[in-house]
């Protein structure tokens, strides 16, 4: 069910509209029995996979709460790892692995045709994924208890809003809130309706219709030159902040609505002016999730400079296998890595000379934007040899007068709605919009909604495609 | 939570107001905009009145020069070609609603191995929106669009989606100009260095096995054809030229033609194929534009040729 449909508006009607007449106890029974259902519409089969994994992490972690000894509380966690990488590789990584040995056998001489699967990756898996082990794990330490209620696990792993795209939760941040007795309050709903609207917008004006110059230009490689690759780049960067950023808008949005704060994934991520900033702001619950379970874990910043920096590697390679199961987005994390040590040396070993001002924080900005957008073309190519062939073109043959446009109004209408977008992120990441906008909000709020409402209809993208991340 | 009820009825009034104004003004600039494409086409066809329709995708709206076959045949011609529309729902859609206004003498069907096969694309039948109200085929084929379409529909400004650039253009002095319908395509392909449109096949044996029959499609061929032979209108299905360039091109052109000839004489309709396998003078790379359409120089020698089938069908073009 995609949140840009009307299956999803009828759905949240139906769940959200009566949720607040529901008794509290059964709050909780009406969330799961929702959640249950939003993720079997999609494929009934795949929630055995989500009870079978649940049911062990509960048990893993209730002999977790018994166990003091290092070695066995070592070997239940092990359970809940290998049944929940388990999982993934199976369904995400196993072809890849195959594929990737036998290419390199077939380059040793030594013909080998590995047994492929042929199964369909289950919706939202890497998110649930990870929300599973971040669960255990924390019980682990122990900073967390482990959770008596079956019921209440379950709904922290498929609860509807971020199930299928995250934000990625933590069990500290979500299971508390489940208990709460969350009224109906005027503010939080409206803004909860505010950023779902904000979100479609996003997705149906922006990244859809920036997708179909982007879709033409990538999917035909070879017919293209260096500026139209450029265009269709800047374009990709957009479109799948938007298509991310929607997705968590909504998500975020709807939860809201219902009482229950998901965590921020984004924060205006194309002012940042560097590529740890950038990092700060992109995805965040998975950069956090990152931190907190592979990067301190390694040892973090507290051995030294270069270990550090090892660790940071180490993160964004797997980052990058995370995304995907092809070579272009390991070798996507691997550049994110480079960069992020490139940045660590340059502020160890190379002085300050220019002090901060607003000229050099937008320059800032803008190479850092140069940068990651030449990172999305490994993330958007079909395939290694596109990607090799992107770089080739936009560096040595950048043609102006080659530039591919085959109707202008996808570009005018994608570029308007950045206009709208940027607009709106430059007020608030100034701060003018806390202090000009907000004591003047309300007629400023229903103009807004309804110039955005006016523009889905105009200039959207009804026959959009899928959110591009529900494929990791 | 009354609160809340309030502002929302509030923002349904201000949102519905909104609309009906945004729509009303996209209405007006819809109707009297000189855009051909996205503009009131059918709208001027209709008030043309030609006895001679063409309709189809991009090749028809390409191949077919109307002043000439307007010239040749002596009898008014329009063309209804439109970019991505190449399949029956479309046909229908036009057809329902030209035959609604006036009944023409002949029906032009620029046909193409995909008529019966591969899904339709439906968001190409975003033409058809600004017509549902008035038009029952157009909304008949709207509504094929989405199970939610008459849900958008509650929206007149979504009636008007993605066009106001479009109509608003020639208002600007800019935009393609059209004759009836027809653009003329300008360049030449260069041999070897084919643009192949659509995307070549990577597995040559694919490309000779016959496509499944979409269902949806032949329903709506066979409902075409009823409602224009029922009219008197006389169907010809047309495969205007398009570059070969291989032997394996060659040969599935040939089983393209076969049954393609085999579909249309099962629905009682004439056929014309111009492949270059059967009129070699559409052989030479100079007539196209790319591999499937052709260039001015190459529409004009397609419309003679045309021109002269048709003369020997000897259909009555005039009452």
């Amino acid at each position: 069910m995609r949140f840009n449909s009307f299956d999803y508006l009828l759905f949240f009607l139906v769940v959200v509209g009566p949720f607040f007449a529901v008794p509290y106890r059964f709050r909780k029974t009406w969330l799961l029995a929702a959640s249950v259902f939003f993720y079997m519409y999609w494929s009934p089969i795949f929630i055995l996979l989500i009870l079978y994994s649940t049911t062990i992490d509960y048990f893993v972690a209730r002999r977790l709460g018994h166990t003091e000894s290092p070695g066995a509380r070592r070997r239940l966690l092990a359970l809940s790892y290998v049944t929940n990488f388990g999982a993934l590789f199976l369904f995400k990584y196993y072809n890849f692995f195959m594929d990737s040995w036998s290419g390199l056998l077939h380059s040793a001489g030594l013909p080998f045709q590995p047994p492929f699967l042929r199964v369909i990756l289950p919706v939202g898996i890497s998110f649930y994924t990870f929300e599973a082990i971040s669960y255990t794990t924390d019980v682990y330490r122990r900073s967390y208890p482990p959770e008596h209620d079956y019921r209440r696990l379950l709904l922290f792993i498929v609860y509807f809003p971020k199930l299928i795209a995250g934000p990625i939760e933590r069990a500290w941040h979500l299971i508390p809130q489940f208990e709460r007795k969350t009224n109906f309050e005027y503010a939080r709903v409206r803004e909860g309706l505010a950023k779902i609207l904000w979100g479609l917008f996003k997705k149906i004006v922006i990244a859809d219709r920036l997708a179909i110059y982007v879709n033409a230009v990538y999917n035909n490689a070879g017919h293209h030159v260096g500026s139209t690759f450029v265009l269709a780049t800047v374009f990709f960067a957009f479109q799948i902040y938007c298509d991310f950023s929607a997705y968590s808008d909504i998500a975020i949005g709807t939860s809201q609505v219902i009482g229950i704060d998901l965590l921020r994934n984004f924060r205006r991520p194309y002012f940042a002016t560097s590529i740890g900033d950038f990092w700060r702001r992109w995805h965040i619950s998975l950069s956090t999730w990152f931190r907190d379970y592979v990067y301190i874990p390694l040892g973090g910043n507290r051995q030294g400079f270069w270990n550090m920096n090892q660790n940071i590697f180490t993160v964004f390679l797997v980052s990058g296998i995370w995304h995907g199961a092809s070579w272009t987005f390991v070798l996507w994390g691997i550049y994110h890595g480079v960069f992020l040590l490139v940045q660590n040396l340059w502020n160890r070993f190379i002085p300050t000379l220019v002090p901060p001002r607003p000229v050099k924080r937008w320059l800032q900005t803008a190479g850092t934007f140069a940068i990651v957008c030449l990172s999305w073309v490994l993330f958007r190519a079909n395939s290694l040899a596109d990607a090799g062939h992107i770089y080739r073109e936009i560096f040595t043959h950048f043609s102006l007068s080659q530039l591919y446009v085959p109707n202008m109004k996808h570009i005018v209408y994608g570029v308007f709605g950045l206009g709208v977008l940027l607009s709106a992120e430059f007020l608030t990441e100034s701060g003018a919009y806390v202090h000009f906008w907000l004591p003047r909000l309300k007629p400023v709020r229903w103009a807004a909604y309804t110039g955005l409402a006016v523009l889905i209809a105009l200039i959207g993208v009804f026959d959009g495609g899928q959110f591009i991340y529900f494929q990791f | 939570m009354r609160r809340f009820a309030v502002s929302l009825a509030i923002l349904v009034v201000i949102l519905w107001g909104a609309d009906r104004v945004v729509g009303t003004g996209m209405d007006a600039l819809f109707r009297t905009s000189q855009s051909e494409e996205d503009g009131d086409t059918f709208r001027r066809a209709i008030a043309y009145r030609a006895p001679i329709i063409v309709c189809g995708s991009s090749r028809a709206q390409d191949h077919y020069e109307v002043d000439s076959l307007e010239t040749w045949l002596g009898a008014g011609a329009y063309n209804l070609g439109r970019g991505g529309s190449s399949g029956p729902l479309y046909e229908y859609g036009a057809a329902g609603i030209v035959l609604r206004h006036y009944v023409p003498r002949l029906w032009i069907m620029e046909v193409d191995s995909e008529i019966d096969t591969t899904p339709e694309k439906l968001d190409r039948l975003s033409c058809f929106l600004p017509y549902v109200d008035e038009e029952p085929a157009a909304a008949e084929v709207v509504g094929l669009r989405s199970r939610y379409e008459p849900i958008r529909l509650l929206s007149k400004t979504y009636r008007y989606n993605s066009l106001v650039l479009s109509l608003l253009a020639p208002r600007l002095g800019k935009g393609v100009h059209h004759r009836n319908g027809f653009i003329a395509l300008s360049g030449a392909l260069v041999p070897g260095v084919v643009a192949q449109e659509p995307a070549a096949d990577s597995n040559p044996g694919a490309m000779l096995e016959q496509p499944a029959e979409d269902s949806l499609k032949m329903r709506y061929l066979r409902k075409t054809v009823s409602a224009l032979q029922s009219r008197g209108v006389v169907v010809v299905a047309v495969r205007s030229p398009h570059y070969l360039d291989s032997p394996q091109a060659m040969k599935k052109d040939r089983r393209e033609e076969e049954h393609l000839s085999h579909l249309f004489r099962g629905l009682g309709v004439s056929y014309l194929d111009f492949s270059p396998l059967k009129q070699p003078e559409f052989g030479p790379a100079r007539l196209y534009r790319d591999s499937w359409h052709l260039n001015v120089e190459g529409a004009t020698l397609f419309t003679h040729a045309l021109a002269d089938s048709l003369d020997n069908m000897r259909i009555a073009l005039r009452p």
